[in-house]
């Protein structure tokens, strides 16, 4: 299963890449970076059908998390990829604002990795 | 001459019959009666000097001026004896009938005696006088002559019999009458005498009188220096004048005097001076025939308004008095005015009061008046034909009378509306009989009147050289008329002078007698003056302790409103600080949610980096426990790459965190004032930074485009790091309030910008903050320097932010802050600093 992370902290890549070693080693779990929402949505154009889960923080300079979120939900639609919401402020503005948008998850910093690592599984395996 | 016409007034104000009466009494019959009443009837004493001095009178009036005085001395002697003050009243009439004039002279004279006969009777409150005073009538002036030598012969009989006062009364009348006759050089030695005479007499009005006659005299024959010298006399006189009904009296000998030499202005000043004058005395019955002289005169001369004006005064007058005599005159005279004013309706009212009174007795003068009047109202309403048989029926009667004046102006009349008519050859023949009188007797307003109709008909007759003629004649006049307005203005400037120089000379003569007395009052004074004084250092004194305690007050309310206006300062300051503390703190709160962000991550990353190393450490562990064959040695390799990477990452982020932290704490700490050498680039990032987290942690929707653009070259350079940093934190925050409120306005396809940049230009440094949001308005431009000026609404702003990094750029590093700014396209701050 391929997973889209976005987030404007690049050392997110290092760190994800380290935390799902054994997922990445086999091959349970692939990874794609992108460091801002526009690079997301190049990423998408360019890989359509691959990304099954994108993993995006919400306050990104440029465009935010919530309207890459907006954008994803109304462009890719077959079939609509699981978006998971990161933030910082997890206040419920954000997280209403998110799943009115369709996302499908919210988390918050700092990110449980064991909570995400079950989720992810749990996605993959279905 | 005017002087006719002035003659006619003056007599008729005395006497309401006076033409009638002329035709009609003989006096010889009255005579008769009374000699044979005097023979006849031996009665009392008093009885038969009044008879004889009614004789007397009646003798005089009958030209019979010697017989006259005789009796008239009789009666006077008689009524000495009998201590009976009525005597000397008769005397005087008699005097003034004596004095009574042919035409050519104004009879102020007579008025002159009248009046002080007059006055005689009010001062021992006697009503007793013959009616000769209504009934006298101005000397014809064919029985001048006759006249003259009967008043020489009364001379020669009063010089044997030595009564200087009949004598001196006789040459007088003898000085006019030979004068009239146009006998200047003989009239002036009687003139002399009578003068002398008068003076003896103590009778300074009628010396003054004689005075004026002489001049007029003079007039005739001499030069015009000397007349002049004789006329400041007589000014000098009056001005000297104490008395006031001598000094009125004399006003009025002036008035005639001015009068019969042409200076009206000149006769009108001493007319109204005699006016004032009988006033101050309250001789009302005088006052009455004065504005009654006034009233014509002014309407003639000056302004019909004004001439109204003293005729309504004379009304009054003679409705308070209940004297009613010679009130035709008054109305004619009225309407006059009126008729000059245009008002014909009103006009007419006094016409008919005065044609009621006219046709009641049988006045032949005053009739001809009434039709002089009517026919010029009836000229004003334009019935020009209607107009005509009334101006010729007056200029018959004018002309039986030898009123060559009023006749002229009939004539005149009569031109003006055949010219209206368009009967030219009728208009010009009257024109020209006019014209004859009037220059013949040097009449200027008749003069006028008629060659400006001759000239108007010979024009419309297309007979432009006759035309001519008549308008020269005409300007020729004017040209006289403005020559007597000089000399009238002249006259009026001598006047004036010679009336200072007298005032100064009666001054100067006061100022000497008073000396003397002023001396004798010395002492008296000294001792009031002592008591002034001490008076004036008394309240001096205390004046001085007043306004001392009034000092006193007022220092001490000074001295509070010091007090007060410091405390003010103080806590002014106080807040001031305070203001600029709260200003730190908004900022700051405005921070908090951006640094709370900011080591957030960092956090993360180090909690995150440290425990995957502990995995990783884990991991290696148990690669390391599998026996040596299954070992991978790559795996272990690369595990303690990792972990040796994290290590760094965590580090990197711990001193990420610790970064932040400071510049918090130096945000909030106040300036050390002290300048650092410090990375603007860095600064500038890490503030964006802050700024824009803040901003999205207060309002989560809010989202810009950042963009930097900073200029490695720059360095570190000398700046107070906190100060500079809290302008870049200023400076971004608006640009992000900017572009929020444009976005929030929702316009399609904006999107909210702000960039820094820095850039070294020369030995400057140039920090840019820029927006793209809706711009600062002109009419604020100029503002957003001031302290305490904010576009935030109410307790969102503290309106310091622009002013402190205007202080802090400007003062803090002799640096420039501009602003460049369009409406709708966004606002650019630069900030030059000298490195």
């Amino acid at each position: 299963m391929k997973v889209l992370v976005v987030d404007d902290e690049t050392d997110i890549q290092t760190l994800f890449e380290q935390r799902f070693r054994k997922e990445i080693r086999e091959k349970i779990l692939e990874f794609a970076f992108a460091f801002s929402g526009e690079d997301a949505l190049s990423y998408l154009n360019g890989h359509e059908h691959e990304a099954v889960l994108i993993l995006s923080d919400i306050n990104m300079p440029g465009m935010s998390g919530l309207e890459l979120l907006d954008q994803i939900k109304s462009k890719y639609t077959t079939p609509p990829p699981v978006v998971m919401m990161i933030t910082a402020y997890g206040d419920d503005e954000n997280f209403n604002t998110a799943k009115r948008l369709g996302a499908d998850d919210f988390l918050t910093k700092p990110v449980d990795f064991a909570l995400l690592k079950e989720k992810l599984k749990m996605i993959a395996d279905v | 001459m005017k002087k006719l016409n002035l003659l006619y007034i003056f007599i008729l104000a005395f006497s309401a019959n006076v033409f009638s009466q002329h035709k009609t009494v003989s006096y010889a019959s009255k005579i008769d009666s009374l000699e044979i009443l005097l023979k006849n009837a031996a009665k009392t004493d008093t009885a038969k000097a009044h008879q004889l001095a009614y004789l007397g009178q009646l003798y005089i009036c009958n030209d019979q001026i010697m017989k006259g005085l005789i009796l008239s001395k009789q009666a006077y002697e008689m009524y000495q004896k009998l201590n009976d003050p009525v005597g000397r009243g008769y005397f005087l009439q008699a005097m003034a009938l004596v004095t009574r004039d042919a035409g050519t002279a104004s009879n102020d004279r007579m008025s002159l005696f009248y009046i002080k006969a007059k006055w005689h009777f009010d001062q021992m409150e006697l009503s007793e006088t013959f009616p000769l005073y209504q009934q006298m009538h101005y000397v014809q002036a064919n029985i001048l002559e006759s006249r003259t030598l009967e008043l020489k012969k009364a001379i020669a009989y009063f010089e044997k019999q030595g009564d200087k006062e009949i004598l001196a009364v006789l040459l007088f009348a003898t000085g006019y009458n030979l004068l009239s006759q146009n006998q200047g050089n003989e009239s002036i030695t009687y003139l002399d005498r009578s003068y002398v005479l008068f003076k003896q007499l103590n009778q300074p009005e009628a010396a003054f009188t004689a005075y004026l006659t002489k001049i007029l005299a003079l007039k005739k024959t001499s030069s015009t220096e000397q007349v002049k010298q004789l006329e400041q006399n007589a000014i000098k006189q009056i001005i000297s004048s104490a008395d006031s009904r001598e000094k009125s009296l004399l006003c009025l000998s002036m008035f005639t005097y001015y009068y019969q030499i042409g200076l009206e202005a000149q006769a009108l000043e001493y007319l109204l001076k005699a006016i004032t004058g009988f006033k101050e005395i309250n001789d009302k019955q005088t006052l009455i025939r004065l504005y009654n002289i006034a009233g014509d005169e002014i309407q003639i001369y000056g302004s019909p308004r004004k001439g109204y004006e003293f005729l309504q005064k004379e009304l009054a007058l003679r409705k308070e008095l209940n004297e009613n005599d010679d009130i035709t005159y008054t109305y004619i005279t009225l309407s006059f005015c009126l008729i000059k004013l245009k008002n014909y309706d009103e006009a007419l009212k006094y016409l008919s009061l005065a044609e009621e009174l006219v046709n009641k007795s049988d006045n032949l003068y005053y009739l001809a008046k009434c039709f002089d009047a009517r026919g010029q109202v009836l000229m004003g309403q334009q019935k020009f034909p209607e107009a005509i048989p009334y101006f010729s029926k007056a200029a018959l009667i004018f002309k039986d009378q030898n009123n060559q004046w009023s006749e002229s102006y009939q004539y005149g009349y009569i031109a003006g509306c055949y010219y209206e008519m368009g009967n030219l050859d009728e208009s010009i023949r009257y024109g020209n009989i006019s014209l004859d009188i009037g220059k013949q007797n040097n009449y200027i307003p008749v003069t006028l009147m008629a060659s400006k109709v001759l000239s108007e008909a010979h024009a419309r007759q297309g007979n432009n050289q006759k035309s001519y003629e008549y308008l020269k004649v005409y300007s020729d006049t004017k040209d006289k008329l403005l020559q007597n307005d000089i000399d009238n203005r002249l006259t009026d400037l001598e006047t004036q002078s010679l009336v200072q120089e007298a005032q100064r000379e009666k001054e100067k003569l006061e100022a000497q007698t008073y000396i003397k007395e002023k001396e004798n009052e010395q002492q008296r004074l000294w001792l009031i003056g002592i008591a002034c004084c001490l008076l004036i250092v008394l309240f001096a004194a205390w004046f001085l302790h007043k306004s001392n305690r009034d000092k006193k007050e007022a220092n001490k309310l000074l001295n509070e409103q010091k007090t007060q206006i410091e405390e003010a300062m103080i806590h002014l300051k106080a807040t001031q600080s305070q203001l600029i503390q709260s200003e730190k703190m908004a900022s700051l709160g405005e921070l908090t949610a951006g640094i709370a962000h900011e080591i957030q991550n960092p956090l993360n990353f180090v909690n995150n980096f440290s425990e995957v190393s502990v995995e990783l450490i884990e991991e290696l562990k148990s690669e390391k426990a599998k026996p040596k064959s299954e070992r991978d040695d790559q795996l272990e390799e690369d595990l303690l790459n990792d972990i040796a990477q994290n290590l760094e990452k965590i580090n990197h982020h711990g001193k990420r965190a610790d970064g932040i932290v400071k510049g918090m704490l130096q945000h909030s700490r106040s300036s050390s004032g002290q300048k650092e050498l410090t990375n603007i680039n860095t600064l500038a990032d890490e503030y964006l930074r802050l700024a824009y987290h803040g901003l999205r942690a207060k309002d989560k929707s809010f989202n810009a485009t950042l963009k930097t653009d900073f200029d490695e070259s720059i360095g570190s350079i000398n700046i107070i790091p906190q100060d500079m940093g809290r302008v870049i934190l200023n400076l971004i925050t608006n640009a992000f309030y900017a572009v929020g409120e444009k976005k929030k306005q929702g316009t399609p396809g904006y999107e909210p910008t702000v960039s820094v940049s820095t850039k070294k230009v020369g030995n400057k440094v140039e920090i840019v903050v820029k927006d793209n949001g809706n711009g600062i308005p002109n009419a604020i431009k100029e503002k957003i320097f001031q302290p305490f000026f904010t576009t935030k609404p109410t307790g969102q702003g503290t309106g310091l932010g622009l002013s402190m990094s205007y202080d802090i750029v400007t003062k803090g590093h002799s640096g420039e802050i501009k602003v460049h700014t369009r409406e709708n396209e966004g606002t650019e701050f630069i900030i030059n600093i000298p490195t």
